[in-house]
């Protein structure tokens, strides 16, 4: 019974959340664009130049592999708030204080993760049957056959984001942003693993296949995730996943049992914890002890305060909001800062390119990931909106900030760029430094939360700079095969600085509005 | 130099109105704003600190309506919310560094001022130590740093007095007192011993309305004669806990020692004591609520 009260509380407390209603749509949307069109330019899931016809098993098999594999890493973001959230609202000392036990606790967490993921998939298939009617390919739903191999393949999937949301909340260094990048890392090598050995998603994948290249002639690869094509994809009858089929099994069970591990191990670090035991963080120097001072001397009256022009102005709230961000970076970061600096100038002009760059346009993210949501996140909007300074001119001062730090981790970059004769790519990293603070500043005001920029930017930056999409390559990094998207970057972060500043009136008129609805009310 | 409140209404979008028809002149000097839970005090600062428009009235500063030039006031304006945060990531120092480039104070300025406050609120050993290791109480004395950075001519501190241990809680009282002189302070509380002795003048609120503004001495001059104190059983006790206001009980020897607001002597054997601010507020406060 407190494992359901528990599992209830936490998943009616995320789910009334503003921003899950946002989430529903963004996941709506996508799964529409899931399902394209027979004259669409792209393709989700291509084998071989065919695509099952969108029937239930073709439906429920692109679900199962695409919430088998891509959806951990979008959902993850957003179920990673289970214990921390109890934390900010500090209901872990009540609850600890009421006796629940530890692994009812977890117990309780895990099951709510796991039922704000149910929501998730719950929702992509009735839009995604919604978008089978409206195409028409066949009109027959079978509810059986489009959840089968969902239950066997991205089930267990998610029963592991589940448990690795739990397990990343508990080990101090990886609540924040960067676990969400480290566990990019983890997830990645397990699905290559899948696929290489054809368990799990990879059986699914392989199945599909096999029944491609049963039609005879074979055209192109096999793409998952999002693809362009020149050639519409031409079409089969899908029969659905052998689920029998041993490696389907094989990686249920793994993926089940690596959840339970996982799982079983947080539970241990959590009791540890709730003993007094601290896990240590790895990526934190040792702190000082807190100091309270014995009030020895203390003088009662205030000095005024010294009267002087303020000759810099707002560049003193750019001094200042510089100060901040520099000062929130730990000497790790310093000492990266120092090598993406020093590097350009040592490396060859490919590992520059194909390393030092994408790594450079990954320093600065969480040092923007706040903008536009800083007041939110700390709770200091009534601190420092009372200050003569309006929020228009601090959002646009922390613009400039984070800009010119992101230029500042460029600069070594740009400059060897710009003396070896390779403008475009200098151009691309101006562009880029000025695309990624904008990018964080639009989201952090749109949907008040870090994570939203953190999430679409690691797409962005894995798609373009990593995977070398070239439209997604705001870096330039593909310039030696295709000229960079660097034009329309700049168009878009136009747009997007438009937006972020004219957002802050939008919102003030809307109040002033429903205020003087109230008024003709009353 | 004075405030003029003038027909103030407020009224969330949910429905409740939070202020009702609030008029008011407030001149330089400590006034404490009395009033229980739910009575409109925060909402009340948050319009005067220029953080929520309210959907009626005006409010004055000289001649000056800062509902539409907010400015006018955040300029000289100190504020001290009820609940803020603070950025955890950075120290004590850095983080009022950082609210004087907010409020436009000039750095050499500044750095003077930081360390007098640091020194004054007993936060100048902890001062490079990361917010996020500040016990409660340093940061409420961090909170009160940021308001007073800009040597404002308007004070306004909610619930400031919250997790402060008592010694802390008699200085920061004593350094409100001196503050006030030719500015005006106003200080929000329910904690009735925390402005009796330092306010120049009290406002009592309740369910969104102004109920009393008055010197701490005219407020207790109405009570002159109608405070009793008088030891019952506990059955009396409880009748007269129902029937009138009760500002105190005390268990003794007989029976309770009841402290009662009444016109007329409640019951055998009472006697007028002189009555304090503790039971003008409950007077005031239940009256309105009868």
């Amino acid at each position: 019974m407190t494992i359901f009260s528990i599992t209830r509380a936490d998943f009616l407390q995320r789910v009334q959340a503003p921003k899950f209603g946002l989430i529903l749509l963004f996941l709506a949307f996508l799964t529409f664009l899931m399902f394209p069109s027979a004259n669409a330019k792209y393709a989700v899931i291509s084998v071989f130049g065919y695509r099952g016809l969108y029937d239930s098993a073709w439906v429920g098999d692109t679900l199962a592999v695409i919430n088998g594999l891509v959806l951990p890493l979008f959902a993850f973001y957003f179920i990673k708030t289970a214990i921390n959230l109890d934390r900010f609202t500090q209901t872990d000392a009540l609850l600890k204080a009421s006796g629940v036990s530890n692994f009812s606790y977890i117990m309780g967490k895990w099951l709510s993760n796991l039922a704000l993921l149910g929501t998730f998939v719950l929702l992509m298939n009735v839009v995604a049957i919604i978008k089978q009617m409206y195409l028409g390919e066949s009109y027959t739903i079978n509810l059986f056959t489009q959840f089968h191999s969902q239950i066997y393949v991205a089930f267990p999937a998610l029963m592991l984001t589940a448990s690795f949301a739990l397990f990343f909340e508990s080990i101090p260094g990886l609540r924040s942003g960067f676990g969400n990048l480290i566990f990019m890392y983890v997830w990645m090598p397990l699905m290559i693993v899948s696929m290489e050995y054809d368990v799990g998603v990879g059986e699914v994948m392989n199945q599909m296949e096999a029944a491609a290249r049963e039609l005879g002639k074979i055209n192109g690869n096999v793409n998952v995730g999002g693809s362009t094509i020149t050639e519409p994809l031409a079409t089969f009858v899908w029969q659905g996943t052998e689920i029998n089929s041993g490696n389907i099994m094989q990686g249920s069970l793994y993926m089940v049992a690596i959840s339970i591990g996982v799982l079983f191990v947080t539970w241990l670090l959590f009791a540890h914890q709730r003993k007094g035991f601290k896990v240590p963080n790895p990526f934190k120097r040792k702190k000082k002890p807190q100091i309270e001072t014995a009030p020895i001397n203390i003088p009662t009256t205030l000095p005024p305060l010294a009267q002087s022009e303020n000759a810099l102005g707002i560049l003193q709230l750019l001094l200042g909001e510089l100060r901040f961000i520099m000062r929130a970076r730990g000497w790790i970061w310093y000492g990266g800062l120092a090598l993406i600096l020093a590097l350009p100038f040592t490396l060859p002009a490919e590992s520059m390119l194909h390393v030092l760059v994408p790594i450079a346009g990954m320093w600065a993210v969480f040092a923007h990931s706040e903008l536009g949501c800083r007041d939110v996140i700390h709770d200091t909007t009534s601190l420092m909106q009372s200050t003569v300074f309006g929020q228009s001119q601090r959002l646009f001062t922390s613009w400039i900030a984070a800009v010119t730090i992101q230029l500042l981790v460029f600069s070594g970059l740009i400059i060897n760029f710009a003396v070896t004769g390779q403008g475009t790519s200098a151009i691309a990293l101006l562009v880029g430094a000025l695309f990624i603070p904008t990018l964080a500043l639009f989201l952090g005001q749109f949907s008040s939360t870090s994570r939203t920029f953190e999430f679409i930017y690691m797409l962005i930056w894995y798609a373009g700079p990593i995977d070398k999409t070239p439209a997604l390559d705001f870096l330039g990094t593909t310039i030696e095969t295709a000229a960079p998207p660097t034009l329309t970057f700049a168009v878009i972060t136009l747009i997007l600085l438009m937006a972020s500043l004219s957002m802050e009136r939008i919102t003030k008129s809307v109040g002033e509005f429903g205020s003087s609805l109230v008024r003709k009310k009353s | 130099m004075e405030l003029r409140i003038q027909n103030l209404t407020h009224q969330y979008k949910a429905g409740a109105k939070a202020l009702s028809d609030i008029n008011l002149t407030i001149k330089p000097g400590l006034i404490g704003l009395l009033g229980p839970n739910g009575a409109g005090k925060s909402t009340f600062m948050s319009v005067l600190s220029t953080l929520l428009k309210p959907t009626e009235g005006q409010v004055f500063l000289d001649d000056k309506d800062i509902v539409k030039n907010p400015n006018v006031v955040r300029k000289v304006l100190g504020y001290l919310p009820q609940h803020f945060g603070v950025y955890d990531q950075l120290s004590g120092k850095e983080f009022l560094k950082y609210m004087a480039a907010i409020k436009g104070i000039p750095q050499k300025a500044a750095t003077e001022r930081i360390d007098a406050l640091l020194l004054m609120l007993n936060l100048y050993d902890a001062k490079d130590q990361k917010l996020k290791g500040y016990s409660g109480g340093m940061r409420q004395r961090i909170g009160i740093a940021q308001a007073l950075l800009n040597d404002p001519k308007i004070l306004i501190v909610d619930e400031p007095t919250v997790g402060l241990d008592p010694e802390e809680r008699i200085r920061f009282r004593r350094l409100l007192a001196d503050l006030s002189g030719d500015k005006i302070v106003i200080l929000s509380t329910h904690i009735v011993s925390d402005v009796a002795s330092i306010a120049s003048e009290i406002v009592i609120m309740n369910e969104g309305k102004l109920i009393t503004q008055n010197s701490p001495e005219g407020l207790v001059s109405t009570l002159e004669g109608r405070v009793w104190e008088v030891v019952v059983s506990s059955e009396e006790a409880a009748k007269l806990e129902a029937n009138h206001t009760v500002s105190n009980t005390t268990r003794r020897a007989g029976g309770f020692e009841l402290r009662v607001i009444s016109d007329s002597a409640p019951a055998e054997g009472a006697v007028v004591v002189a009555p304090n601010l503790e039971d003008c507020y409950l007077h005031f406060t239940r009256q309105k609520a009868e």
